[in-house]
């Protein structure tokens, strides 16, 4: 049996000649490099991507030891909603709700701020693929839960099949079904048996599915847990959730990682996540010192930035935003006529229109976030209308024709409809907008429409987005793309564990987007967030996801 | 007051909750979407074996006609189970009682301060008739009752939080625990609210005074000796009263209307928050659950100003005049 860590896990070949020779050379493919780049005292900071505008944060760099690190204090983190039905990792709703769960609870496997699985963070110390569909977890020892009974291999069991039943209704159930079977060998070992290779899942299980919850705290009351969530490994235990007001945590004081100061984890004694629903408001409640951190509104960048008295941090690339064409309906089932489209839509324009220019132009499905997985998609459409026009000739439609398109009911789907509206005429191409609130139901249920103008936001794994969104079979596959070559090129991307094959393989994948045009990628969101000086370490912000983490924040002053 | 008035209202009260009820349970039912994909996730829904999709309405209730649906829930007000939030998973009658006291003292606050203002500066109007203060008064009405509450919000927030620092810009402290800091919590909110609510009020009393001031009565008390301060409040005020304490009785309706923009703006956990949030996404328990509330606030405030109206003037006999 290998024993590998992450690095090796990621680069393994499957065969053990090549995995010894991989691990010889320390690290294989962009993983490894990753991991080298992320290893010593603490993390580097990593914000994703660079936004098109944003300063440099300041405050202390976590590496830089001069520094002296000031324990205690509270911090105040403004926010637009409250969790969404539960702080039960596995059962909460809202997509703005891992800043909550990170908090308090832990992964078996967790990934670092490059989106690798990294032992470092994890619940398991080590994990080893036995064979492409078996993996071994090997956990840490006395790691407590804050319900104050201790984790064990059988936990693992108990918290994978308990996300799996229906009754349980996790919101990660999907994710974690290719997990057939969980052996239990001893109190620190836990066997994994998968339905067939998949190279997402490790990644996969460091997002909600694989949290790691006590079940002694979840059999007093599953819907109890969701109100109080007592029974997570993290660095914050929780005390209060008061609803529409705010959720409060404090320091776990039997955390089990360190920081570059060698004492355990977190720095901060209590962080407070307030309420506030307008984002005028949560700025004017930082500036008035009543909150440390805020997401200010677009609109107030420049100031914030020219002003100087607050750190900005960014992270580009948590979705994406565009269109998705319906394919089996005319006149948007004519590739050239996609094409024009494509090429017509200028991408700088909307973002200057309706992002204040922050936001980055998008090549491809996978965004910046994506990591090692991403690379500009150099044949990606971009604003042309002389080759807009030429693919319109192409097409059945030479003299223009009308699509119908479903959009949001907000205000900012409104402005993006006009935009395109205008965009499109210049290549004589009407877009008639229908605002529903179910604009999604009408591609993907009734199917009565050209487009969906939307977005998506990004999965962990690359594998999430793809298969998801272009798969032949993808819950999110509102266009209805049916691409034998394209469902062929994801299902290997899956199975294999080299993740510069992998990259190939998505690359690959981009190339056909491309050329198929089946969505417009138009621009890559931007996240913001200002915070006040006192705050130190602001540039670990965003995880590889693009969630919030405080667990190495601390406070000067 | 007589027994056959109060059960008339009563009566009253439960038919028009009764309407409102039926009216809002089938305007949330007919909205588009699936609540059960909202509570378990799209992706999740995708995964699910129909007879668990089919388990999770049954569990919801979706699965029985409208009516009957009605019919479950009414039973369950009756009996006291108000159900469960599809949202939060937590009990209406939780989430209500929860947030009702955060509502009830905004309301009040803001009633307070509406009528120390709006009282003071309506009569002073109207005795000082196209005076530069009855100028004033009225361009601060009209200014008053055009702003909208939001951005007067904001303006507010950045003059007396960000500016001067005087106040919190968010957030709520229950005064019952800490009365300093939970007065000045809700100070900026019930202003901005009772200002809006003053306008009216003050226009109101302004002419209710001015018609009052140009009886008989007025100069009788006059030639009598009396004080300005005793015609002026004694005959002046307490005969101009009667349309006055209509608008007060009103008002509070509004101003728990009014509350549903204020809280967002100022961020209190209140039920306009809560009312707000259930009709995103389409709560319908939760919405049915206050607009049960709110719908029994407005008929209790019609019914305190009829008990007003025989306080102000013993001349009208609740259940009579006023009925």
């Amino acid at each position: 049996m290998d024993r590998i860590d992450e690095r090796n896990y990621w680069g393994r070949p499957m065969r053990r000649r090549n995995l010894l020779r991989a691990s010889g050379i320390g690290a294989v493919g962009l993983a490894g490099a990753a991991l080298i780049g992320c290893g010593g005292s603490s993390d580097k900071s990593s914000n994703g991507g660079d936004a098109a505008k944003s300063a440099p944060a300041g405050g202390a760099k976590p590496a830089d030891k001069t520094v002296a690190i000031k324990r205690g204090g509270k911090l105040n983190v403004a926010v637009g909603a409250e969790p969404l039905g539960s702080l039960n990792p596995h059962r909460g709703q809202g997509g703005g709700d891992h800043k909550f769960f990170w908090t308090m609870f832990e992964g078996l496997v967790q990934y670092n701020r490059e989106g690798v699985p990294d032992t470092k963070y994890s619940l398991a110390e080590a994990f080893e693929a036995v064979d492409p569909t078996t993996i071994k977890f090997t956990l840490r020892q006395g790691i407590k839960y804050h319900d104050g009974t201790t984790m064990k291999a059988e936990d693992v069991r108990y918290n994978i099949a308990k996300v799996q039943s229906e009754a349980y209704k996790s919101a990660a159930r999907a994710q974690i079904l290719p997990v057939t079977k969980v052996d239990v060998v001893d109190d620190r070992t836990a066997i994994f048996k998968l339905d067939k290779p998949n190279a997402a899942l490790l990644t996969i299980l460091g997002d909600r599915g694989g949290q790691m919850v006590s079940p002694t705290a979840l059999e007093k009351g599953v819907e109890a847990f969701d109100r109080k969530p007592l029974g997570g490994t993290g660095p914050f235990k929780f005390v209060e959730w008061v609803s529409d007001s705010r959720v409060r945590v404090q320091k776990n004081p039997d955390y089990w990682r360190k920081g570059v100061d060698g004492n355990a984890l977190p720095y901060l004694d209590e962080i407070e996540w307030k309420v506030i629903p307008d984002n005028n408001v949560a700025l004017a409640s930082l500036e008035s010192g009543e909150v440390d951190i805020v997401a200010p509104p677009l609109s107030e960048m420049d100031r914030l930035e020219k002003g100087g008295q607050y750190q900005i941090t960014s992270f580009v690339g948590s979705s994406w935003s565009g269109m998705y064409f319906n394919l089996k309906l005319a006149p948007t089932d004519d590739v050239n006529l996609r094409r024009a489209i494509a090429y017509a839509i200028d991408r700088e324009a909307e973002n200057k229109a309706l992002n204040f220019n922050r936001f980055q132009i998008a090549t491809g499905i996978l965004t910046p976030a994506a990591k090692w997985a991403y690379e500009p998609v150099p044949t990606a459409p971009k604003f042309d209308l002389a080759k807009a026009k030429e693919y319109l000739a192409k097409s059945k439609y030479p003299n223009g024709t009308k699509i119908t398109c479903t959009i949001a009911t907000s205000q900012e789907a409104a402005t993006r409809g006009a935009l395109w509206q205008d965009m499109l005429k210049k290549i004589n191409v009407q877009l008639e907008l229908i605002p529903l609130q179910t604009y999604t139901n009408r591609m993907w249920v009734v199917q009565d429409v050209n487009a969906l103008q939307a977005g998506f936001s990004i999965r962990a794994d690359p594998d999430g987005t793809l298969s998801e969104v272009v798969h032949s079979k993808g819950f999110y596959n509102a266009g209805h793309v049916e691409n034998p070559q394209l469902d062929d090129i994801i299902a290997k991307a899956r199975e294999s564990y080299d993740t510069k094959e992998r990259k190939k393989y998505y690359q690959e994948a981009e190339k056909i987007l491309a050329d198929q045009v089946y969505d417009v990628y138009s621009t890559y969101s931007a996240q913001f967030r200002a915070s006040r000086k006192r705050v130190q370490n602001v540039d670990l912000t965003f995880g590889a996801e693009g969630k919030e983490r405080y667990d190495e924040f601390w406070l000067n002053g | 007051m007589n027994t056959e008035y109060v059960i008339n209202r009563l009566l009253q009260t439960v038919l028009i909750m009764f309407l409102v009820s039926v009216i809002t349970f089938t305007f949330v039912s007919v909205l588009p979407g699936d609540p059960v994909v909202l509570l378990i996730g799209p992706e999740n829904a995708a995964t699910m074996t129909p007879q668990a999709i089919a388990q999770a309405r049954e569990e919801l209730g979706l699965n029985k006609p409208l009516p009957i649906r009605y019919g479950e829930w009414l039973g369950g007000v009756l009996t006291g189970d108000w159900g469960t939030s599809v949202r939060t998973r937590q009990s209406v009658l939780t989430s209500i009682r929860e947030r009702a006291p955060v509502t009830i003292q905004l309301s009040v606050m803001a009633w307070v301060i509406s009528t120390l203002i709006a009282i003071p500066a309506g009569v002073v109007a109207a005795l000082r008739r196209n005076s530069w203060f009855d100028r004033s008064a009225t361009l601060m009405s009209t200014v008053g009752v055009a702003v909208p509450n939001f951005w007067l919000g904001i303006l507010v927030l950045l003059l007396f939080a960000v500016k001067l620092g005087w106040f919190p810009a968010s957030g709520y402290v229950d005064p019952f625990e800490h009365p300093v800091q939970g007065l000045r919590t809700l100070f900026l909110p019930s202003m901005v609210l009772g200002l809006a609510q003053s306008a009216t009020l003050m226009r109101q009393t302004r002419s209710s005074m001015l018609e009052v001031m140009s009886h008989d009565y007025i100069r009788t008390a006059r030639a009598k000796g009396l004080t300005p301060y005793q015609v002026t409040v004694r005959h002046g005020l307490r005969n101009a009263l009667l349309p006055i304490i209509t608008i007060l009785g009103l008002r509070l309706g509004n101003l728990i209307g009014g509350s549903v923009v204020i809280e967002t703006v100022f961020a209190l956990p209140g039920m306009g928050r809560l009312a707000v949030g259930g009709i995103f996404a389409q709560d319908f328990p939760v919405v049915m659950g206050v607009v049960l509330v709110i719908g029994l606030a407005v008929p209790m405030a019609t019914f305190l100003t009829d008990i007003a109206y025989g306080i102000a003037d013993p001349r009208i006999k609740v259940g009579r005049s006023a009925s």
